[in-house]
């Protein structure tokens, strides 16, 4: 039994991409089933993957084949306790997205779909690259399909936004080409390269080399995260993108960021992020109050979610920079529940929006009588993106307040206010649009729920109680992988210190 | 027939056709029977190229044939194919009372350019550069009612002939102080330590020679030519002038500055690191401003011209690198901007209209075959993986930052950044803007032939990026280049 499963993963929905061409144009029902049955195959696999999967910190299911000897690329792909649930949360995501776009996207659907499966292989190909270059050519191909899903099916203001979200990635991820480089030229250390990531974290890069290459790697990953300053780019992005982008954008791609952190930053740079640690701290707590405070303000019940992502991804990023298991453990955590929970709230916005043709708050009110259904399914969304207890978004927040805390007790302060804040703003969104007499008469008559979005939301919300009741499977799970994270990146600067010299001799280029 | 004369169809061939196709033209007026004899004798010359894989010296070491020239020259010869292909369309659309004249020049400067990328001798060198040179001058004008045309072929031929005359002269001066023109006898007598060589006037004779090329490959200051020509000569031509023209003289460059510097290549490095950046920002930012997308294409190519210029930085006499790039990159490089205005060209309406962005919106739904094999050019322009365009960028990179060129690399990878946002721009007009009413009629003119050569491009551009020919097979060529290199400065100082 030799399945090629993460190739067949990647390699699926990138046949498919080509596959759906040949659809005819006019089939409709065709393109949707085509793209629902692929992302379904794709996520049976997955499930086999998890199945398969065992917690200890070892690259598993891996498969290599030498692509560039010369450069040392290799086609190499494995799963770890890092990257196994992110893949889960892609594969899971994926057919909710297709699901959910079967009303929204009434022009080019057949390109829609297509592009959505580029997408995901994409994604998946990015999780699962253990060869620094395969991740760059993956982590690329992540953008070209968002560039396309962004500017063709987004709102009035979607072309300012899909360039913004090209150029701010960019900038991110050429610096980030050019620190892949110079990481692989100092590994190869005169020798045969490698872009293997096992072979790059082997280097002991000097302490001014890592400050530099932290500036190329972080950049790359904090825009994509977005820590503040760098989140100008999500607001817009996420408002414009049709609703399946949205859901893909905040679900995925923004993990992608924190994902490169641990993957890159951390094990390859570990005195670099203990030094620029307080400042990452600093930012990540201002991104979770300013995101809290600035979402609150919002009219726009889509600006308001994208912004609650910038908060919540604050979180994260405050985990990762204490450099705790509890800490890097909430990090994970959250990251996957911020998936879910952000997901289905920009679902809801998708389908208020079906209903409505409008985002705005002030249009709406009172729904809570004539939708119910809706009502209920919203109310556990936010309760979940709130981190109300026994929901997964309390998992995830009490980890990393906890990690936070023993780091020190200020940073747990300015975090527990974000906590509060983010309950304001998204009962403040609640009471708007579900409670209150019902203002407009455009709101008496809308419909419930229907079944297809019943059967998107349905296995969210299962998701979401099984994620708060049952933090453990998740949790044993990526522990091992976490663990050996932190050991790299608290590797004692005096083992550093003593390669040095050795590295400094045989060091290639001039300085 | 002797052995040097097989050795030579790979010239001859051309040549000789671009001869018939000139006489066949007075008899029997067929731009058919042109075209047909044309693509074949350019097949027939690729075909010999094979006789140049084992390295050997021709003419008393006046051309060296070796693995270099002989990859070189079959892409000289595949280039112009294109280039072949996709002009009649173009001429028959925009009323062009053309003969079979731009076959015959296309042939006369596909043999020059064989002969360019083997050429061991300055005059060689020289004579071929003017052969390709004035054939392209003659075809920026061909558009005859074009004002722009006309401009384009005046500018070109004044600019060219001033670059070529200080290149001469830089020729001549260093026949004066070595008293050979042979390229390997001076690496020879530069290895060996002749005193006369470190002469200002060798010095001079250098940098006369590099302004020549400087001026060929568009590179700063010597690059304000460049996106009047390409805006005003015919737009299959601009494409030839890009990817044919401009390559080859790089692939050129490589040998001389790989020969003739030699202990000079540390001021020359210090030189080309400034005139890199500098080109390359212009480049960019000028493009940004344009609204014609041929002139933006033109700047864009200035910008490339400055990242080229990154690997002649980072060339460097213990490694290959810098050659292997500055080769893969110009190979895909040809290919993409080729493509782009073949494609280009033919949404080009008559009297020089939908040259515009605006012009383009809603294109590539309407046509998304077409839309396709012009987003996989952009992308790969732009440097995004896994198309050719980004390996010729890592290629760089990689060579800039080993050999400790790690700024340089950085400004480049920013370049970059700002170079996404006009070939993106291109993109969001086909794909993602509702055109108005003047622009919905605007179409990519089928024709089987050009887009027969517009889908092979983006075959190609993908091809090198994925396929086995990719940044593998390009070193053996590069090897023999600097194993050529090598024995003859081995052979003059011992």
């Amino acid at each position: 039994m030799n399945i090629p499963l993460l190739s067949l993963m990647i390699f699926a929905p990138l046949g498919m991409f080509f596959l759906m061409f040949f659809l005819p144009q006019k089939a409709a029902k065709l393109h949707k089933t085509f793209s629902l049955g692929a992302s379904l195959a794709v996520f049976v696999l997955s499930c086999v993957v998890l199945g398969g999967f065992r917690p200890n910190a070892s690259k598993q299911f891996a498969e290599l084949l030498p692509l560039i000897d010369k450069w040392g690329i290799a086609y190499n792909v494995s799963v770890d306790g890092i990257s196994i649930f992110l893949l889960m949360l892609v594969t899971f995501l994926t057919p909710i997205v297709v699901l959910c776009s079967y009303k929204y996207i009434t022009k080019n659907a057949r390109e829609f779909y297509a592009l959505i499966l580029l997408l995901e292989s994409g994604m998946i190909g990015t999780l699962v690259a253990a060869d620094a270059m395969l991740f760059y050519v993956f982590w690329e191909l992540m953008l070209i399909p968002m560039f396309f899903i962004i500017g063709m099916w987004g709102g009035e203001r979607r072309v300012y936004a899909t360039i913004k979200f090209v150029l701010f990635t960019l900038v991110g991820s050429l610096l980030l080409l050019v620190g892949i480089i110079y990481t692989a030229w100092r590994a190869a250390d005169g020798g045969q390269m490698s872009f293997a990531i096992a072979d790059l974290q082997r280097v002991i890069l000097t302490s001014k080399e890592q400050l530099w290459l932290f500036g190329a790697f972080s950049l790359a990953f904090a825009f994509k995260v977005p820590l503040f300053p760098l989140h100008t780019w999500l607001p817009d992005a996420h408002t414009e993108a049709p609703t399946g982008g949205s859901v893909i954008l905040a679900g995925v791609l923004l993990k992608m960021g924190v994902y490169g952190f641990l993957r890159f930053v951390f094990p390859l740079l570990p005195e670099a992020s203990h030094v620029f640690a307080p400042l990452m701290i600093l930012l990540s707590i201002i991104g979770i109050i300013y995101g809290a405070l600035v979402a609150f303000v919002q009219t726009d019940i889509k600006k308001l979610v994208a912004y609650s992502s910038v908060s919540h991804l604050g979180y994260v990023m405050l985990g990762l920079f204490v450099f705790s298991l509890q800490g890097l453990q909430g990090g994970m955590y959250q990251m996957i529940s911020h998936g879910l929970s952000t997901g289905a709230l920009f679902l809801i916005v998708g389908m208020l929006y079906e209903r409505r043709h409008t985002r705005l708050m002030a249009e709406f009110g009172g729904l809570a009588k004539t939708v119910p259904l809706l009502a209920v399914v919203f109310m556990i969304t936010m309760l979940s993106s709130a981190g109300l207890p026994g929901l997964n978004g309390f998992v995830g927040e009490l980890l990393i307040l906890l990690a936070a805390f023993s780091a020190s007790p200020l940073y747990a302060a300015f975090a527990a206010t974000g906590v509060i804040l983010g309950a304001v703003y998204l009962f403040h969104l609640y009471q708007k649009v579900m409670f209150g007499p019902i203002t407009k008469p455009e709101n008496k008559n809308l419909p419930d729920l229907s079944l297809r979005e019943a059967i998107i939301m349905v296995p969210i919300i299962a998701l979401m109680v099984f994620m708060g009741l049952f933090p453990n499977p998740i949790l044993k799970r990526t522990e091992p992988s976490m663990r050996k994270v932190l050991e790299q990146v608290n590797r004692s600067p005096v083992q550093a210190v003593s390669s040095i010299g050795r590295f400094s001799q045989t060091a290639g280029g001039r300085e | 027939m002797s052995s040097d004369s097989v050795l030579l169809l790979p010239v001859i061939i051309p040549g000789a056709a671009a001869v018939a196709v000139f006489v066949c033209a007075a008899f029997i007026p067929s731009r058919g029977l042109a075209l047909a004899l044309s693509i074949s004798s350019l097949i027939a010359g690729a075909f010999f190229t094979q006789t140049w894989n084992i390295p050997c010296a021709l003419f008393s070491g006046m051309l060296h044939l070796d693995p270099f020239a002989e990859l070189c020259a079959l892409f000289c010869f595949a280039i112009s194919s294109v280039a072949l292909l996709a002009a009649p369309s173009y001429f028959k659309r925009m009323n062009l009372e053309f003969g079979e004249e731009y076959y015959a020049f296309i042939l006369a400067a596909a043999a020059g350019m064989a002969v360019m990328v083997a050429a061991n001798d300055l005059m060689v060198l020289f004579v071929n550069l003017e052969l390709v040179s004035i054939a392209t001058y003659v075809m920026c004008g061909m558009n005859r009612n074009s004002m722009k045309s006309t401009e384009s072929a005046l500018k070109y031929f004044v600019n060219g002939a001033a670059a070529s005359a200080f290149m001469l002269f830089g020729i001549a001066l260093v026949f004066g102080t070595t008293g050979s023109t042979d390229m390997a006898f001076i690496a020879g007598q530069i290895h060996g330590g002749n005193a006369g060589l470190s002469m200002p006037l060798f010095s001079l004779a250098l940098v006369l020679i590099a302004v020549g090329f400087f001026f060929k490959l568009g590179l700063f200051p010597f690059h304000g030519w460049l996106p009047d020509v390409y805006e005003g000569a015919p737009t299959p031509v601009s494409g030839f002038m890009a990817a044919g023209v401009r390559v080859v003289a790089g692939l050129a460059f490589i040998r001389i500055v790989i020969s003739l510097l030699g202990p000079g290549l540390g001021g020359f490095t210090r030189v080309a690191w400034w005139i890199a950046v500098i080109t390359m920002t212009i480049g960019n930012v000028g493009a940004l401003r344009q609204n014609n997308v041929k002139r933006m294409l033109g700047y864009s190519s200035i910008a490339h011209a400055g990242y080229l210029l990154i690997g002649f930085t980072a060339l460097s006499s213990t490694n290959l690198l810098g050659a292997e790039a500055i080769l893969y990159y110009l190979l895909s490089y040809s290919l993409m901007t080729l493509g782009i205005f073949i494609f280009v060209g033919q949404v080009e309406g008559s009297a020089e209209s939908n040259l515009g962005f605006d012009a383009y919106r809603g294109l590539g739904l309407r046509q998304p075959l077409v839309g396709l094999l012009a987003s996989i050019l952009l992308l790969s322009l732009t440097g995004i993986p896994p198309f050719a365009g980004f390996w010729g960028k890592f290629s760089l990179f990689s060579a800039a930052i080993h050999n400790g060129f790690i700024g340089l690399a950085v400004i480049g990878a920013l370049n970059s950044v700002v170079s996404a946002y006009y070939y993106f721009r291109l993109m969001v007009n086909m794909y993602m803007q509702t055109p108005g009413n003047d622009q919905k009629n605007v179409a990519y003119a089928s024709a089987p032939l050009v887009t027969f050569a517009l889908a092979l491009c983006a075959a190609l551009t993908i091809w090198f990026g994925i396929g086995p020919f990719s940044l593998t097979s390009i070193v053996p060529s590069v090897n023999s280049l600097w194993a050529s290199i090598g024995n003859s400065v081995a052979v003059f100082t011992h």
